[in-house]
């Protein structure tokens, strides 16, 4: 039952602890409590439920609903940017045709950010499908990086390396080939320190990945 | 969608048991249901889990001009957001109303009784002041949505701290936390929401109803009180009543429960503040809010119905005892139907029927192995203890024995077909794994 | 009478068009080859660009991308700052579609994205510097510029985002502020309308999109494709370096791909800095 005893598959991850709970909420068919070290995340996924009337379903408009909360006042355009960031990434990885005139929604409320929020809904997001049971190709998997004024890539950083780096970017992967499905990043940095980079977050894509198996694990026998 | 919808017989059997002074969860009447509090490593940030009901509060400041009305007070300023899907959305202007009634009653319980001094918010009058911005979202609504939003707001206002101001040659300077220890909010009292279902004829009053009960009850009230037993709101909705005496054993009710809360509060204050010493200004906040030990679902905080220790152990004995009577009986009578053989009885008292659980009270375990006389309902997850609030009272009749033992047969299949439909999972998952994990 | 009723019997390529769009630009692109301009994966549409030709704005421009049509023009107002920030002018961007671009709402909220737009803009130009705020400051503390940006796409043909970023930074570039002083006479700010100053701005940004369709990868992506295409790629670059790069999730692609895009993009840097001089020279 404890987390700690996942060390074991859970190797080489060099960010920040990471900590779950998954099922916390009762209402929403999956949901999640997500933390990579100070950043706190809370994922919902409700559905599949009958679209509100009025709106209609074509090929066009993907039955997934997304809504990100920050934790004070109105949504900021950057909360928008983050909230269209996050809802495209999740929705990639799942099969929304299989309910006809149906859609899924995907609320993510932050609760505390120190840095990395991004990957960290994403994350979060992703372990909320899985404990729903809603059809998925794969997993999708964040990671953030940053590179530092001298030139070294840390991966996962918290928020004052994150202030300092002279570049910052979040990635997210497929959990099958690795490839980018999200990508994000923002300040100064060569062609090849941009390379280098993309290929540290897909070593800690993989190790993460360890960890999401880690966590179905422990919670299958019970949940799912 | 997300609007449970209750069958008449649901709320026909809540208030049946009501009337013999039983709550479904297993609670006394004047019981709350677990509350957790966390703060944020944030300022002025605090998440609240009462039962099921999970709120966040977060307060934030501006810099602002104050109101002409009144120019050397700052400014409160309150919002309660409840997502779309955490409450129903197809009851037209149910939630909107939901939402609206928090706000004003949480604003009520804040604002309008004046528990943080607006005038010390003022920093040069006419001129500036701060705005205190209370931003209370819903997560997951349960019931009692306002005993747990005012905890929240009550909380994170406790925790929260407005950055230092210098006033230099009449220039305003806010300085960083670094450079100036930022200081708390003066609160001048503690107030607390407290909700009661109150239950038709016999004015029966229930603190904290779940989402079920105040669907179900006849009226609500709301009282607000403070820790040195103030009044300092209240309301009073649904059919009216004539017991005057009613409101006043509420809040007498209500004014022990917020000195509780309000304890609570500042007991894990004191731990914040008490960790923030020791790590320099920083705690790790809601990291501590996921509990990595336990499984939510599979435990007895979900199920819609929940016993009690000791009606557990009641139960537990009278069914012993009918078994004993029966045996008698039933050599006498000789019944086609067989009892289970004495050593499964045996064993059964070898092990232990439920243990207490590390954070939330007690759990049955999977009724398949505890013998025949319990049958699993509900959900696959949620074990439930079918007519457990009925079985005492029906137990006093002799005649109920010959009913009792059909009705065992009946869930005897049933166990049998749970039986099976676990292992069948069980199996199911062992297949599935590799290939969903990959 | 039958060729006008029924023309796509005459056209078989019109036919595979209309039945399967998806297939149509599938076959096309894996031939190398875009349908409709018969442009390569690669290759870019013809860019025009010219500055100050609205004469109510301190600094105006227009780019044309394709057919893509934006303008953009810079208002000057003076305020007070905010508190926090004492010595730092403010810039305000918002981003339109006119009615006459004949977007539908869902392809506005699904690929054109404003808000997003305005968000990248805002991380490009006042995150990243290309317009240090502080030179915007009159007197700390008292006056500052604030600067409205109003982009507006007066014709869509897609890649928007690139010309907006294109079209904000030539405006910025050909803006004229008049020089503020106080005069210790009259004990106050004085505008003096004559005296214009060039607003300091950084190197210029080079933005591309790159539609993503199934496997395929491609520059600069036109309306048409834009509505086939399930992911789009943005790269800024300046000089050769990356300044942002963002991906919205939808069909995921392979690290060679990626970096192949970031290659072409940067690329083409050179060139098109030529270009943005060359405009910003002619005004």
């Amino acid at each position: 039952m404890d987390l700690e005893v996942e060390s074991d598959d859970f190797v080489g991850w060099t960010g920040r602890p990471i900590k779950c709970e998954i099922n916390v909420l009762s209402k929403p068919e999956g949901s999640c409590i997500f933390s990579q070290g100070g950043t706190v995340v809370m994922a919902a996924l409700y559905g599949p439920h009958e679209i509100k009337h009025g709106k209609i379903q074509t090929e066009e408009t993907p039955a997934f609903q997304m809504s990100y909360r920050s934790k004070k006042g109105p949504p900021s355009n950057e909360s928008r940017s983050l909230e269209e960031l996050i809802k495209t990434a999740c929705e990639s990885v799942v099969f929304t045709r299989t309910f006809a005139r149906h859609e899924l929604t995907l609320v993510v409320q932050e609760m505390q950010n120190c840095g990395g929020i991004l990957s960290c809904a994403i994350n979060a997001g992703c372990l909320a499908m899985i404990n729903s049971g809603v059809d998925m190709q794969h997993l999708v998997l964040a990671v953030t990086a940053c590179l530092t004024n001298d030139n070294r890539i840390v991966v996962d950083p918290d928020e004052s390396q994150l202030k300092s780096a002279k570049m910052s970017m979040e990635v997210a992967f497929d959990s099958e080939l690795f490839n980018v499905i999200m990508v994000n990043s923002q300040g100064t940095s060569s062609v090849e320190e941009y390379q280098n980079t993309i290929g540290k977050c897909r070593e800690s894509a993989r190790i993460l990945k360890e960890y999401f198996k880690s966590v179905v694990k422990k919670y299958a026998e019970a949940l799912l | 969608m997300r609007d449970t919808i209750f069958a008449k017989c649901d709320s026909e059997f809540v208030a049946a048991a009501i009337k013999k002074k039983k709550r479904l969860d297993g609670r006394r009447f004047d019981e709350l249901r677990s509350i957790e509090l966390h703060f944020g490593s944030d300022f002025g940030c605090a998440y609240v889990t009462l039962g099921e009901t999970k709120v966040l509060a977060q307060i934030s400041c501006e810099l602002s001009e104050p109101r002409n009305v009144r120019k050397n007070e700052g400014n409160l300023f309150v919002n309660v957001e409840i997502h779309d899907m955490v409450c129903g959305v197809f009851e037209t202007g149910h939630h909107a109303h939901l939402a609206v009634h928090t706000n004003r009653l949480i604003e009520k319980c804040i604002k309008d009784s004046r528990c943080v001094d607006l005038e010390a918010l003022c920093i040069v009058s006419e001129e500036q002041a701060w705005e205190i911005r209370v931003d209370v979202s819903v997560l997951n609504y349960d019931g009692n949505l306002v005993t747990c939003c005012s905890l929240a707001a009550l909380a994170a206002l406790a925790h929260f701290k407005t950055p230092h101001v210098t006033i230099e040659n009449s220039e305003i300077r806010i300085d960083s936390i670094k450079e100036h220890e930022p200081e708390p909010l003066s609160l001048h009292h503690y107030p607390i929401l407290v909700a009661f279902a109150i239950f038709g004829e016999n004015d029966d009053i229930l603190l904290d109803p779940t989402e079920l009960e105040e669907k179900v009850c006849e009226s609500e009230l709301v009282i607000g009180m403070n820790s040195f037993n103030e009044l300092c709101g209240m309301h009073f909705s649904g059919r009216t009543t004539s017991n005057r005496l009613l409101i006043v054993n509420a809040s007498r009710q209500a004014s022990l429960v917020a000195g509780e809360l309000v304890k609570l509060v500042k007991t894990k204050l004191e731990i914040d503040n008490e960790t923030r010493r020791k790590n320099r200004g920083k705690s790790e906040g809601l990291v501590s809010a996921i509990h990595t030990d336990r499984i939510l679902s599979a435990s007895q905080d979900r199920s819609t119905l929940r016993v009690t220790q000791r009606e557990i152990e009641e139960t537990a004995r009278s069914f012993l005892e009918d078994r004993q009577k029966m045996k008698v009986s039933e050599v006498e009578s000789d019944s086609t139907q067989i009892p289970e053989p004495s050593e499964d009885m045996d064993t059964e008292e070898m092990r232990p029927v439920f243990r207490k659980d590390q954070k939330r009270g007690v759990e049955v375990p999977p009724m398949s192995s505890f013998g025949q006389d319990w049958a699993p309902s509900g959900n696959r997850n949620a074990w439930t203890l079918p007519n457990a609030t009925l079985s005492d009272a029906e137990s006093d009749d002799d005649e109920d024995d010959v009913d009792f033992v059909k009705t065992i047969t009946d869930e005897d299949r049933i166990i049998d077909r749970i039986e099976l439909n676990d292992s069948e999972e069980e199996h199911d998952t062992i297949v599935l794994q590799p290939k969903e994990l990959k | 009478m039958d060729l006008a009723a029924e023309p796509c019997f005459n056209q078989p390529e019109e036919v595979c068009k209309k039945i399967n769009p998806k297939k149509y630009l599938k076959d096309h692109l894996s031939q190398g080859v875009r349908p409709k301009d018969n442009r390569r994966l690669f290759s870019y549409r013809s860019v025009v660009g010219n500055v100050n030709f609205i004469k109510n704005c301190c600094g105006s421009s227009i780019v044309k991308i394709g057919s893509t049509t934006v303008i953009c023009g810079i208002k000057n107002e003076v305020t007070s700052p905010s508190k926090r920030f004492q010595n730092k002018g403010l810039l305000d961007i918002d981003c339109k579609l006119s009615d006459h671009c004949n977007v539908s709402l869902n392809h506005k909220n699904r690929v054109v994205l404003l808000k997003q737009c305005v968000s990248l803009l805002q991380k490009l130009f006042i995150g990243l510097k290309i317009v240090d705020l502080e030179s915007l400051c009159i007197a700390k503390g008292e006056l500052v510029w604030l600067l409205k940006a109003d982009i507006v796409c007066l014709d869509y043909d897609g890649g928007f985002w690139d010309a907006a970023v294109m079209a904000l930074h030539l405006a910025l570039s050909s803006t004229k502020l008049p020089v503020i002083e106080y005069s210790p006479e009259n004990e106050r700010f004085v505008l003096q309308e004559n005296t214009l100053v060039d607003l300091p701005v950084g190197k210029f940004p080079l933005a591309t999109s790159f539609g993503v369709f199934q496997d395929f990868v491609f520059t600069d992506p036109s309306f048409e494709e834009e509505q086939l295409c399930s992911s789009f790629f943005v790269v800024v670059v300046q000089d050769n370096a990356v300044k942002i790069t963002q991906k919205r999730g939808g069909y995921p692609i392979s690290d060679v791909k990626l970096m192949e895009c970031i290659n072409v993009a940067a690329s083409r840097y050179k060139i098109m800095e030529d270009v943005i001089r060359a405009i910003l020279e002619n005004r």
